[in-house]
């Protein structure tokens, strides 16, 4: 038995990169310092805030439901609720969905379920069925348009996710090495634009596998099925790099993100917010004079018309 | 010692019993196993035990614990 570095209580996890064992009350004050940081360093939760968390039932998702609520509970002047999006697919989102039911029941949050049948008239696996673009590139576009306009109608002024460091380092790098550097600008904590609701990602410090300790210690659902449709090659190559990097020189995670938040002021220079427009057909903001849900929409609808 | 593994969330297989010689980490043991510690958590008893304690006789659960790709 390896005991704890701050009591003499059985330790359940080694951070190997700060060199220290924690049993499970010091790990659990270790992980919500983490997230503290990480909501104080970017101001991510202010007073009057109302969060949505993006709550797809997976352990990121129903971890961060979970700490934002012993997090804020106490707190009056700051709500939370949660929104889940239903994307239609067979086998793998029905579980998570009831998943995120028990979990908002559990803690007595506010819970919205929006579907992509209801608000498209069809789920993902019918319009991977009838297109010819990749799921996610559907999945994308339309969750997070769901998201954004269930969570600015519910009054939320914020928007959080579960992207965890390892979510946050893969992207950066994945970015970097295919000279996305558009894209790398897309990561900077607090980008503010008209009817975007503001994404914050409050377990940006932690690592996945922290995730999964707080979400074991505490019982939580630890769904760890992969979507049918999840396929990312080069992602999956550069997530595999960073693994055998950080067990080879632990903390190297840490130094892909503080490098990335070196870079945040440059990045602002060459980046600077364009203004968004308000889509011709549906209203949601966009770059373009019609937003990607909606050209992806007209375009489904045309080929099943036709097929 | 007998050791049974349990596999939990993308592995190519769902168990597995070894015979584990006394002193032996549990990161070494996934290693043994091909398993890159960074990506796993390791379940004993319903609890996470760190990766750099002895492995025991009886039974661990190895969670996958990495997503996207």
């Amino acid at each position: 038995m390896i005991t704890c570095s701050k009591c003499k209580r059985q330790a359940v996890t080694y951070i190997r990169h700060a060199n220290m064992h924690l049993c499970a009350k010091h790990f659990v004050e270790y992980f919500e310092k983490k997230v503290k940081f990480a909501i104080n360093k970017f101001k991510m939760i202010e007073s009057g805030d109302r969060i949505a968390v993006a709550l797809s039932g997976g352990k990121d998702s129903v971890t961060l439901t979970y700490v934002l609520n012993k997090l804020l509970k106490k707190r009056r002047d700051v709500e939370i609720f949660a929104i889940t999006v239903d994307e239609g697919i067979e086998g793998y989102r029905p579980p998570t969905v009831k998943i995120a039911k028990k979990i908002t029941s559990d803690l007595g949050i506010e819970h919205v379920i929006v579907s992509f049948k209801e608000n498209f008239g069809m789920t993902l696996d019918e319009m991977v069925k009838v297109g010819d673009k990749k799921p996610c590139t559907y999945c994308g576009v339309f969750r997070k348009y769901l998201l954004n306009k269930t969570a600015r109608e519910m009054g939320a002024t914020k928007l959080a996710t579960g992207h965890n460091l390892d979510d946050e380092v893969q992207t950066i790098l994945l970015n970097f090495l295919q000279a996305d550097i558009e894209r790398l600008a897309r990561l900077i904590p607090q980008r503010v634009q008209e009817g975007l609701v503001m994404r914050i990602k409050p377990f940006r410090e932690v690592y996945e596998k922290d995730v999964v300790v707080y979400g074991l210690l505490h019982n939580l659902p630890m769904d760890m099925n992969e979507c049918p449709y999840s396929h990312f090659p080069v992602r999956a190559t550069v997530r595999d790099f960073i693994y055998d990097f950080e067990e080879k020189y632990p903390g190297r995670k840490y130094s892909i993100m503080r490098s990335f938040e070196q870079l945040i002021p440059c990045l602002r220079q060459m980046y600077p917010q364009i203004k968004l427009n308000r889509c011709e057909r549906c209203g949601e903001p966009t770059p373009k004079r019609v937003c990607q849900a909606c050209t992806l929409l007209e375009e489904l609808r045309s080929k099943s018309k036709s097929s | 010692m007998r050791v049974k593994i349990r596999f939990l969330g993308g592995f190519e297989k769902d168990f597995e019993e070894v015979e584990v010689e006394k002193g032996m980490r549990y990161h070494d043991l996934l290693k043994r196993l091909g398993i890159n510690p960074e990506t796993v958590v390791v379940v004993k008893d319903g609890k996470p035990v760190p990766v750099d304690d002895f492995v025991e006789e009886g039974e661990i659960t190895v969670m996958r614990v990495i997503s996207g790709g």
